[in-house]
């Protein structure tokens, strides 16, 4: 077995405790180094976690020689000027979802990998799950006849105005922090879709607090979803065939893992996908894997994210 | 361009601070608010619509390129001030900044030098020292009604518990201190100078930024402040300046609301109603009277380096767990 892959945290954010797990379960994966902008702040950090090299800036990270994969959950406007600067300084990267709004940005961020030789990955974690390889292959194996319908929904109450993912200064909104998971899902069990039509509604600080989306993805495959800061809890997502019905309940966090068809329950493996995203990662950093998402995958969300904004802005149907 | 010709204003990001600028940017005669600049063009579009503004950019690049413009009031994210005050200025406008600048004494000189490289003035956005409330306090002070300075006591503070808040993220360097510690920080500078040695205490909370930070500064001539803030305390706000002959305090030093000081001396309570003014509005006109020189900025980089050399060494305290001096 190759050495374990070198990995350093950019920011002390939240979302980390997630990765870190994962990374504890996984012998492939050492976490080295994290950085925040403060040395006082990266040095409690790094005692608390456990974490040899704590880095009193995200530059200093990005020089230590001893880091070979950077993971970003910085905010969602730092995204991909992080990344860059981190694929730049020779690091392979995991990029926290959604990579960015913008098509132009997310072409320029692997623009530069592809240059500097790096990985570049964009951290839907959801998508190592066997409960998603599971629904993906019973579509595909036509366990619910001819494809014709998904749904999907993701929501959750969120009051604050202030918080980060309210802002526009940061690139904020449902459609970015939820909806993303939604378009995810449709593109992966339907393809990339040929025409979207979205509406907003606009919260007061600026960013969608709700949005729904329609796809249209040829051949007479329709998507549909919704998401929402300004709603109750909901999750789920429904495919619908000619001859049948398959639904995931909890598909972005997998809790109770199964896929219902038909009514009928099928269980999969209760596994941690934070630790299948950091395995897959790292084993194609050392050439024993291929990512499961590179720049295709990447670049039709956010051809997708971009149209949707596109739509709900000019009130008409954008074609991709 | 005469001295009452108003200046032309730009804002970059639609944040929700602006909702307490925009008003009396609109209502000065000094000041005409031409152009809002936000990440996404319709959203800049929508933004100058429901505010009037004539401009609409959808990135701050494009408003910086706008000829037109000679000022730009920044409220983006605390990370991103020096950054963007410095491309403002470079772009050749005169900036105001909303408050703190940065906590890092190296970035608050940077902004500067970019500033005066670029012959532009650059001025962070205390607003509550253009309030005639701040000013009052100090010609009392120096008129000598409490006697000698010995003490400054204040406190601000709130509460607040969602993790994702902008305040609770470490990564665009939220926080009590930041937030609203620095307002302690300016009132007790004010009164006192500059501190001599500091110490800080804090309670970081599961979100990785302090929660509760109370510090003590030691000034010239043993003068002392102490002051507390909190993301995860009641509502507060409070500042106490006392002199060997009795105390001036302030119910409402920042917010300046309802404007009114008490002086406490010889066992009694004396009351001094203020009229109320709009701070914004006061500390866009400041600005903009300077830029057409008129007037001078009342804050400018010796202020705004003393501030943050106040908290980079309260940070730096607070974490090593002794007093830091500052030469």
């Amino acid at each position: 077995m190759s050495e374990p892959v070198r990995w350093g945290l950019l920011s002390t954010a939240r979302i980390n405790e997630a990765i870190l797990q994962g990374a504890r379960q996984s012998e492939s994966t050492n976490v080295v180094a994290v950085a925040s902008r403060d040395q006082g702040r990266a040095d409690g950090y790094a005692r608390e976690h456990g974490i040899d090299h704590a880095h009193g800036s995200y530059e200093a990270l990005l020089a230590d020689d001893d880091v070979e994969v950077v993971y970003n959950s910085l905010p969602n406007s730092l995204h991909v000027e992080w990344s860059i600067r981190a694929l730049e300084a020779g690091k392979h990267v995991l990029c926290e979802k959604p990579m960015d709004r913008r098509v132009e940005v997310v072409e320029r961020a692997f623009d530069t990998a592809e240059r500097e030789g790096r990985l570049l990955m964009e951290a839907f974690m959801y998508r190592h799950h066997p409960q998603t390889h599971r629904a993906a292959q019973l579509v595909r194996e036509g366990a619910i006849g001819e494809l014709r319908q998904l749904r999907s929904l993701f929501s959750f109450t969120l009051a604050d105005d202030a918080d980060v993912r309210m802002l526009p200064e940061l690139d904020g909104g449902a459609l970015m922090d939820l909806g993303c998971y939604c378009i995810s899902m449709q593109r992966l069990l339907a393809g990339e879709p040929e025409l979207v039509f979205g509406r907003q509604r606009t919260s007061s600080t600026g960013v969608d607090a709700g949005f729904v989306a329609l796809l249209d993805f040829g051949g007479g495959l329709f998507g549909e979803f919704h998401c929402g800061f300004d709603l109750p809890e909901g999750n789920g997502l429904e495919a619908i065939g000619s001859t049948g019905r398959l639904v995931v309940p909890d598909p972005v966090r997998c809790r109770d893992p199964h896929v219902e068809v038909d009514g009928e329950r099928i269980d999969v493996e209760d596994i941690d996908r934070y630790f299948l995203q950091v395995e897959n990662f790292g084993a194609a950093v050392r050439g024993e894997a291929e990512p499961l998402l590179g720049r295709a995958d990447a670049l039709g969300q956010v051809r997708v994210i971009e149209a949707l904004y596109r739509s709900a802005a000019s009130g008409a149907a954008v074609s991709l | 361009m005469g001295l009452d010709t108003p200046v032309k204003w730009g804002i970059l990001s639609t944040a929700d601070i602006n909702r307490k600028v925009i008003p009396g940017a609109h209502a000065s005669e000094k000041v005409d608010l031409v152009a809002v600049a936000s990440r996404d063009q319709r959203r800049a579009e929508g933004y100058a619509r429901e505010w009037e503004i004539e401009r609409a950019y959808g990135s701050y690049e494009a408003l910086l390129d706008d000829a037109d413009v000679e000022a730009v009031y920044i409220s983006l994210p605390n990370t991103l001030h020096c950054d963007w005050s410095i491309r403002a200025v470079e772009a050749g406008k005169h900036v105001l900044c909303e408050k703190p600048l940065s906590r890092h004494v190296g970035d608050v000189e940077s902004a500067f030098d970019a500033a005066e490289r670029s012959g532009r003035i650059l001025t962070e956005a205390f607003m509550y020292r253009h309030n005639p409330q701040t000013a009052r306090l100090r010609q009392l002070v120096d008129d000598g009604v409490i006697g000698e300075v010995r003490l400054v006591r204040s406190c601000f503070s709130y509460s607040l518990y969602d993790a994702e808040n902008i305040r609770l993220r470490t990564d665009v360097e939220g926080g009590s201190l930041m937030d609203v510690g620095c307002y302690c920080v300016s009132g007790s500078r004010l009164l006192a100078g500059e501190p001599e040695q500091v110490h800080g205490h804090q309670f970081v909370g599961p979100s990785g930024t302090d929660w509760v930070f109370t510090g003590a500064m030691r000034f010239p001539e043993d003068v002392f402040a102490q002051f507390d803030c909190g993301t995860a305390l009641p509502e507060r706000d409070e500042l106490e300046v006392i002199g060997s002959e009795g105390s001036l305090f302030l119910d409402d030093p920042w917010h300046c609301v309802v404007p009114s000081i008490e002086l406490r001396r010889d066992g009694r309570v004396e009351r001094i109603d203020l009229e109320h003014a709009d701070s914004y509005r006061l500390e866009i006109e400041n600005l903009s009277a300077a830029i057409r020189g008129a007037a001078e900025p009342l804050l400018g980089r010796e202020d705004a380096v003393g501030q943050a050399r106040a908290l980079e060494a309260l940070f730096r305290s607070a974490t090593t767990g002794v007093a830091v001096s500052l030469g």
